[in-house]
């Protein structure tokens, strides 16, 4: 049995439990595979188009592989005064890659996020959910490090 | 050029925890001349578009199309009749999106519309 479905199963009794489910299907892949979703829909007994609407409606949940390190540049309006866009661009040069894209080596994933709640020192960013503040073009190069 | 924008503090540690949907975020967002309020709505725009569930459509329809007006608003692309559209759509949202976050999303337009008018006008085509 794959890891997915041995997963899914140990929530299908439980009454909305699709959304556990696909919190301990991203805990373990870091993202949702295609194929957990259709046997998401089987274990809970639903059209797959809705288990691909309740996987694709939060955006914490990804469907489709992504990188091993998901890197969230917060674009909200405090985050976007304080130069999100320059973020943005620094990152995507760093990287190679264009927001919402993965570099080939699978290891990192750039994607956008609202505000997480640490405005106090914007710009910031999110790697692997551990929020980063005061980002900048000289000092992301370092942060990166700890993951490379 | 902006003028003022009135902002009404209120207490928020008073307030009776069974009534925590009026709380609002409490957040206060302080912004210099120097900033262009009409690209920062424009970018809450976004967040309400993204935000909204999609349940019922002056919300799902109007939060997108309201993201869409304050884009060409803000890129120059603007008429006086735009202005007119967000504003009456913007006050038809505000009565019948079905909970409060479609209720609130045209607040940040409709407030500054009326208090940085000229920031608006200056945006439109000559
Ligand atoms: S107003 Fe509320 S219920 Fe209607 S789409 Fe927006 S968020 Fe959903
Ligand atoms: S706006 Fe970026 S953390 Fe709040």
């Amino acid at each position: 049995m794959s890891d997915y479905q041995e997963i899914i199963n140990r929530y299908k009794d439980m009454r909305g439990g699709i959304i556990q489910a696909y919190h301990a299907v991203q805990d373990h892949y870091g993202y949702i595979p295609e194929e957990a979703v259709t046997a998401a829909a089987k274990a809970f007994k639903m059209p797959k188009a809705q288990a691909y609407g309740v996987a694709t409606f939060y955006s914490y949940f990804k469907v489709g592989k992504r990188g091993r390190n998901v890197i969230r540049i917060c674009e909200s309006a405090p985050c976007h005064v304080a130069g999100a866009d320059e973020l943005v661009k620094t990152l995507e040069k760093e990287l190679g890659i264009k927001m919402g894209e993965t570099t080939v080596d699978g290891r990192f994933t750039l994607e956008f996020t609202e505000c997480v709640g640490q405005c106090q020192s914007t710009p910031v960013i999110t790697i692997n959910g551990k929020p980063y503040a005061n980002v900048t073009a000289d000092n992301v190069a370092a942060i990166l490090a700890e993951y490379r | 050029m902006a003028q003022e924008m009135r902002i009404v503090l209120r207490n928020y540690g008073k307030i009776d925890p069974l009534k925590i949907e009026d709380l609002g975020s409490g957040a206060v967002f302080v912004l210099d001349e120097t900033r262009d309020i009409v690209d920062v709505v424009t970018r809450i725009a976004k967040f309400f578009e993204h935000e909204s569930c999609g349940k019922c459509t002056p919300c799902r329809e109007g939060t997108k199309r309201m993201h869409e007006l304050m884009k060409k608003i803000r890129n120059g692309l603007a008429t006086e009749a735009d202005l007119a559209l967000i504003s009456s759509l913007g006050n038809n949202m505000k009565k019948i999106c079905l909970c409060g976050l479609g209720q609130a999303a045209p607040i940040p337009v409709l407030t500054t519309i009326e208090h940085f008018k000229n920031d608006y006008i200056t945006k439109l085509p000559a």
